[in-house]
């Protein structure tokens, strides 16, 4: 069979060409993202609980909706929790579905069961059932469009019928708007004195505006042949026509809009948000991606869209790219590629010091694009895409890929040395097929072995699973056809190279230095063979390290889920209290925005400015370099201090796609009494915890606030009398009393002198300045006015407190969290805490039976510390998990490979020297444990066997052939040191460009890297000293057994 | 080049010590900053929170309670008609000044059996015709309603007052009418209606303008009234002092040294964001307002001085 294919080159030339052409291919046809598409829905349904208290909403119609939600089930869909939170104004139940779930799938599933619970419900309820897309999603891709010769609204209504609908057939995207900042809209404020004193509710306007839309068509009427249609046209047609609109009274009598309000046209302010681009206001193109949705597909589909219209626009518009996330992942996709390649040099380079000869490193060499591109093809068929995560998978393949073609080269060197007779092309066949034969089942077996280490992974969570899965089948993908190619495509290779130069002996290029550590290397092993008390020293020294290692170092790196990605983009939030209008808020944030670009001129490429409010608008900073991230991120917290009435919150931005959960640093789970008992305790907490200075940041779940209501009780007596006799006076027209302080109400778009116009009705933003002033609510009954006063007992009462359901259990809980960069002590400091609050209520426990004031039976009340950071806790525990699975795979094999259990100990022994190296080398190098490490670790102990298994086989075989212990430890560890060097060196330096992280992206696998090359690279110096040495002591001990 | 160097074992060790030294040099560098990171973040190197300040007056606060009102005039006259009739002629138009005793229609009995002469329906006040109920031609019941008149230069005010709050108004030193766009005006109270309407639960109470006012009111209007308590001394503040813990009032005392110490306080009234204090503070003493984070009791915070550029600004803005 190998024989066959080896004499028909031409043949695995074509094969091997065919596959590569096709791995090239399928490479551009491969969807580049930030992240694996792992997904994960989140759905959101919201109802307003109308007069019911959360505990009666929660007992009566809640706890089904919850349970019927916990139940969704599907091929496709499970549910990971379900969240329920109940106000007084509002209730919403938080479904999150496990990763990988359909976003799509997941809203129909929810909304089907919601509209299902919809008819349960009183119809002012039923009306107010929503359900959406929590949207988690933090990346955007925005666009300004901008002209010198037009103004705003004149480009708008040039760009806006093209653009538009092509948007929104953007499959990716959940939202496209082209906003425009100075459109127009109709602004209806109504005189409430007026339409009081007419009889006249607010909601008749509404009414009369939603009327004067409609048109009438008449039909048809035929004369003879043909036939006309009979049109009514609509009486309102321009702006002033608007403006008579007749509003119907109580009585039946007509007004003139313009009578009971004031009718305005033109760009509201209140309800605008305005953009600016380097202080010129634009039209902007907003497009957020739907959960899931692929960012930079969406990018790169508008901007194809805006490319594509650009010529049909006047050649004076023009458009800015602003933020474009595809940019971004592009570059970050671009610098791992890079990697990758620097990875792949770098294992050559080393393959080049080691063989020397050009022809024979690049047969070896050869092994890695091919099984790269082999991986390609099958990325494509499991649909995967390049990210991260999979490219530094690849990234990590590619040291340990050239591996199996150095092994059957080596082989077929040392046949072809072995019998220099053999010159016919017939015995040359013969030979390298031997070769490869002797070779082939250990190839096999060992690969399959690394592989299956993976394995365990697939039985993790899918929060693991879904960051991790990439890595682990790009891995595998490119991994396992490198046996493969080292099996079918290196020997062909070879053999041509054979019939065409027989000299192909390896030329060591770093000869001198390998010698010199080769006789180093075996005088200290000698020693250490020989002298019984260094090697009670070195064995002591190993296991102190170990202990260190494992005892000290490890639990103290810090948890992370996946490192951070390096940006560009610096946001600034501006909060102000003081201002309070939109145009204040605007001026505020253009005076920063100016300082920040005469000051830093050469740091800030441009800069990006949305006000959202009268109080907060958004400032982003593209910076020039990446480089100066830090200092201008400080510069920039020195420069904007916090006032005591306007705040700023600077951090990077990027625009990634992966939701990975946030979780508090501290959690306090409080039990027994009532709600608001517990809810009261909470408020304590937090500020004992504010207090003590432990935690700034703490907040109560569900909310510790307990706003104040506005309580209009009825005086029934009266009521009942009056609303008799007077039609205007009823409950029902007291709620427009609420949008007398709300912000304006959107009522319908208009088409007037043929331009769409948006139209709102907004009340007086100054009518009810104080709660006093609802009192003084006049309410017109008969011929007399009488104060909201004399109906109605008038005050202010505490809501009632929320409630909070988690999977169906009621909940209270205090979480706090700690400023980043106190993140380093946050298990200190939540030792601390619980100390401090276990004490405290202690103390208040006491204290109560003393008779403190207190209102708050503390005695009934009890607190627990549930984990925190439970996700991450069970993700790495669970990797742990996964890591002792995959050490017990790894034994198994060795058992059936060697039989012994001492040796299977000795070869084992590598393990434990990975993990403290491991452990070190993340420890100095300041980095995480995270997925990424404890995967790396995972690697590292099917890669660090090998050297351990070729040290020890070989010294079985010497000692079969009666060679002593310490002679048998000696030959083995001369004749092995290269290859061992070669391989090891191979994997780690290809994985040093990851570890040192340089490039934006590369920071997310620099845990991994840094676990591996650290960990791989004093394993093997430890297996080179260790392993002989105690292998050694076995047999010598095994031999004077069998002497006795 | 190494192998020159004639001496192995030497060699050997003394790379061996070279290997630990830098081990060595690297894992007390490692300790050395993670200790030092630990360090400084252990300390409690935050720094200082700026607080705003109010100063803490004492000045005359007065209990006010708003009431809306109706503008009636003092002549509210309707015309009937004397006999039954048709109307012959009407004299005068809606919106007419006339003087008491002026025709303001005249009526013609339309009775077969006899033949009577017009009777002149006469204006029974001086004043302006603001409804008129006939043209020449309707026929009329005798009580049927002809016309009604009011005299506009003569205005009163009407609000209804609950009983609960009649005490108050008894009490009220001033009564002012709110305006839109024109200056408040004081008011007088003129009469208290001595019984409660049953069906409301108020009572009325009459408001006169001042002598010779120019205000633009229309009879039939309606109008916001605010009702001012007697003053009196008060210590008030700012009302976003006020910080609740346990539920019970307190604020923060900005002391000597740039202290900050909590302090309980027992509040009054409120009005608009200054609140009254009765118990616990003391004219001059300065509390805070506002503050860019979170304070503990006896901590040390800076004061904040409103930079003069910003100040001129942020007035400026909202012109724009």
């Amino acid at each position: 069979m190998l024989e066959k294919i080896y004499s028909s080159p031409l043949r695995v030339y074509v094969a091997t060409a065919i596959i590569g052409l096709l791995g090239i291919a399928l490479s551009f046809k491969l969807p580049v993202s930030l992240f694996p598409d792992a997904s994960k829905a989140a759905i959101t349904v919201g109802v307003d609980p109308g007069s019911m208290t959360p505990e009666m909403f929660e007992s009566t119609y809640g706890n089904t909706l919850e349970s019927q939600l916990r139940a969704i089930n599907t091929k496709s869909l499970k549910v990971e929790k379900v969240e329920a939170t109940y106000d007084t104004r509002h209730v919403s139940f938080d479904v999150s579905f496990e990763w990988g779930s359909d976003g799509d799938e997941a809203k129909k599933e929810v909304q089907t069961i919601a509209n299902a619970f919809a008819s349960t419900l009183p119809a002012d309820m039923r009306d107010t059932l929503w359900v959406w897309r929590s949207q988690s999603n933090t990346g955007f891709l925005a666009l300004s469009f901008f002209s010198e010769k037009r103004t705003a609204v004149e480009t708008y209504d040039l760009i806006e019928p093209v653009l538009q609908p092509k948007f929104s057939q953007v499959p990716d995207a959940e939202r496209v708007v082209l906003y425009n900042p100075s459109s127009e809209q109709i602004t209806v404020t109504p005189k409430l004195l007026t339409l009081l004193s007419l009889g006249i509710q607010a909601e008749a306007i509404k009414t009369a505006i939603l009327d004067s839309k409609k048109s009438y068509g008449g039909g048809t009427v035929k004369f003879g042949e043909s036939s006309i249609s009979v049109v009514v046209p609509r009486a309102v047609n321009g702006f002033e026509d608007f403006k008579q609109l007749p509003v119907k009274s109580a009585s039946g009598k007509s007004f003139p809009l313009a009578q009971l309000a004031k009718v305005e046209k033109g760009p509201n302010p209140e309800l605008g948000r305005s953009f600016k681009t380097s202080g010129f206001s634009s039209l902007i193109i907003f497009a957020s991606p739907k959960p899931g949705g692929n960012i930079k597909r969406m990018s790169e589909d508008i901007l194809a869209i805006v490319k594509e219209s650009q010529p049909s626009f006047p050649e004076d518009i023009q458009y800015k790219i602003l933020v474009d996330p595809s940019e971004f992942i592009r570059d970050s996709i671009k610098n791992v590629a890079f990697e990758v390649g620097l990875a792949a040099f770098l294992a050559v380079f080393v393959l080049f010091l080691f063989i020397g000869r050009l022809q024979n490193v690049i047969t070896a060499a050869i092994e890695i694009p091919l099984s790269m591109l082999l991986a390609f093809i099958l990325m494509y068929f499991f649909g995967m895409n390049l990210n991260l995560i999979s490219l530094g998978g690849l990234a990590l393949a590619a040291g340990m890929n050239v591996d199996a073609s150095v092994v059957v080269m080596e082989n077929i060197f040392r046949h072809v040395a072995e019998n220099p007779s053999a010159k016919s092309f017939k015995q040359r066949l013969a030979l390298v097929t031997l070769a490869v034969r002797e070779v082939q089942v250990p190839l096999i077996s060992s690969t399959l072995s690394s592989l299956l280490v993976f394995a365990p992974l697939a039985a993790t969570s899918a929060l693991t699973y879904a960051v991790l899965g990439d890595l682990a089948k790009a891995i595998i993908f490119s991994h396992g056809f490198s046996a493969f190619v080292a099996i079918i495509l290196v020997p062909t290779i070879r053999l041509q190279m054979l019939s065409r130069n027989s000299d192909v002996k390896e030329r060591v290029l770093i000869q001198k230095p390998l010698d010199f550590f080769e006789t180093r290397y075996l005088a200290f092993l000698k020693r250490i063979l020989v002298t019984k008390a260094l090697r009670r020293v070195w064995y002591f020294g190993i296991v102190a390290l170990f202990a260190v290692g494992v005892g000290v170092l490890l639990p103290s790196l810090p948890k992370q889920l996946l490192g951070e990605i390096d940006s560009d983009w610096l946001t600034m939030r501006i909060h102000s209290q003081k201002s309070k209008y939109f145009k204040e808020m605007e001026s505020i944030s253009d005076e920063v925005e100016n300082d920040i670009l005469k000051k830093y001129p050469d740091q800030i490429a441009y800069t990006f400015m949305q006000v959202d409010n009268e109080s907060s608008s958004r400032l982003m900073l593209r910076l020039k370099k990446k480089s100066q991230m830090n200092t201008l991120l400080e510069s920039l917290e020195k420069d904007f201090e916090d006032t005591p009435f306007v705040s700023y919150r600077v951090h990077p931005w990027n625009p990634s796609e992966l939701s990975l959960p946030n979780p508090p640093h501290f959690l306090v789970e409080v039990n027994g009494a009532t709600q608001s008992d517990r809810i009261a305790l909470v408020r304590e907490m937090v500020f004992e915890l504010r207090e003590k200075r432990l935690y700034d940041r703490a907040w109560g779940q569900p909310s510790e606030h307990i706003a104040d209501a506005l309580q209009l009780k009825p005086r029934q007596e009266l009521f009942d009398s009056i609303s008799m006799n007077s039609s205007s006076v009823s409950v029902a027209s007291l709620s427009g009393l609420s949008h007398m302080i709300s912000s304006p109400q959107y009522v319908t778009s208009i088409d007037l002198d043929k331009k769409d116009y948006m139209t709102y009705i907004q009340f007086e933003k100054d009518l009810v300045k104080h709660p006093d002033d609802f009192g003084a609510f006049p309410l017109v009954v008969g011929e007399k006015v009488i104060p909201l006063r004399a109906l109605f007992d008038v005050s202010i009462v505490k809501d009632d407190p929320s409630i909070w359901t988690f999977n169906g259990r009621l909940k209270t809980e205090l979480r706090a969290k700690l400023d980043k960069k106190d993140e380093p002590i946050k298990r200190e400091r939540r030792v601390e805490a619980i100390a401090h609050l276990n004490d405290w209520l202690n103390s208040k426990k006491l204290g109560r039976e003393t008779g403190s004031e207190d209102t708050i039976p503390y005695s009934k009340l009890s607190i627990e510390f549930p984990e925190p950071e439970v996700e991450l806790k069970d993700a790495i525990s669970q990797l742990t998990t996964a890591t002792l699975l995959s050490l017990l795979m790894i034994a198994c094999i060795l058992f059936f490979q060697f039989g012994s259990l001492s040796e299977l100990l000795v070869v084992m022994m590598a393990i434990p020297f990975g993990i403290i190296g491991a452990s070190f080398s993340l420890f100095v190098f300041g980095s995480y444990l995270s997925l990424n490490s404890v995967l790396g670790i995972i690697l590292l102990n099917g890669i660090s066997v090998a050297n351990s298994i070729l040290l020890v086989d070989f010294m079985n075989r010497l000692s079969r052939e009666g060679v002593s212990a310490e002679e048998a430890a000696l030959t083995a560890s001369r004749k092995r040191l290269r290859p061992i060097l070669m391989t090891s060196l191979t994997t780690v330096l290809g994985m040093m460009p990851i570890a040192f992280g340089l490039g934006q992206g590369a920071k997310v696998l620099q845990p991994l890297g840094i676990a591996v090359s650290g960990g791989l690279g004093l394993s093997m110096l430890l297996t080179l000293f260790t392993v002989p040495v105690l292998h050694a002591s076995i047999i010598s001990r095994r031999l004077k057994r069998a002497k006795i | 080049m190494f192998l020159q160097i004639d001496c192995k074992g030497h060699y050997v060790r003394c790379l061996w010590v070279r290997k630990y030294r830098i081990t060595l040099v690297f894992g007390s560098l490692a300790l050395f900053s993670v200790s030092c990171t630990k360090s400084s973040t252990n300390e409690d190197g935050k720094t200082k929170a700026t607080v705003f300040v109010d100063q803490v007056k004492s000045s005359t606060f007065r209990e006010e309670i708003l009431y809306p009102g109706r503008v009636l005039s003092e002549v509210m006259a309707s015309v009937k008609a004397p006999s039954a009739g048709r109307v012959t002629r009407v004299y005068h138009h809606v919106g007419d000044a006339v003087q008491r005793g002026t025709p303001l229609v005249s009526i013609k009995n339309l009775d077969p059996g006899f033949v009577y002469s017009a009777v002149m329906v006469r204006a029974p006040v001086s004043g302006r015709i603001w409804q008129l109920a006939v043209t020449s031609g309707t026929e009329l019941n005798a009580g049927d309603k002809v016309a009604s008149l009011i005299d506009p230069d003569k205005l009163e005010i009407r609000v209804e007052v609950p009983a609960s709050d009649l005490e108050k108004v008894e009490e009220a030193s001033d009564i002012i009418l709110l305006r839109e766009n024109h200056e408040n005006l004081s008011l007088s109270k003129a009469h208290v209606s001595p019984m409660v309407d049953l069906q409301t639960g108020t009572s009325t109470c009459v408001l006169k303008l001042p002598e010779n006012s120019e205000a633009k009111l229309l009879p039939g209007q309606l109008v916001s009234i605010k009702i001012l308590g007697p003053p009196r001394q008060a210590i008030t503040i700012n009302g976003d002092a006020i910080k609740y813990r346990r539920g019970i009032p307190h604020v923060q005392l900005f002391e000597e040294g740039s202290v900050v110490k909590l302090h309980e306080v027992k509040v009054g009234l409120n009005r608009g964001d200054k609140v009254e204090i009765l118990e616990g503070l003391v004219d001059g003493q300065k509390v805070v307002v506002r503050s860019t984070k979170y304070i503990s009791d006896g901590e040390e915070v800076v004061l904040y001085v409103e930079p003069e550029v910003i100040k001129a600004k942020t007035e400026k803005s909202p012109a724009r």
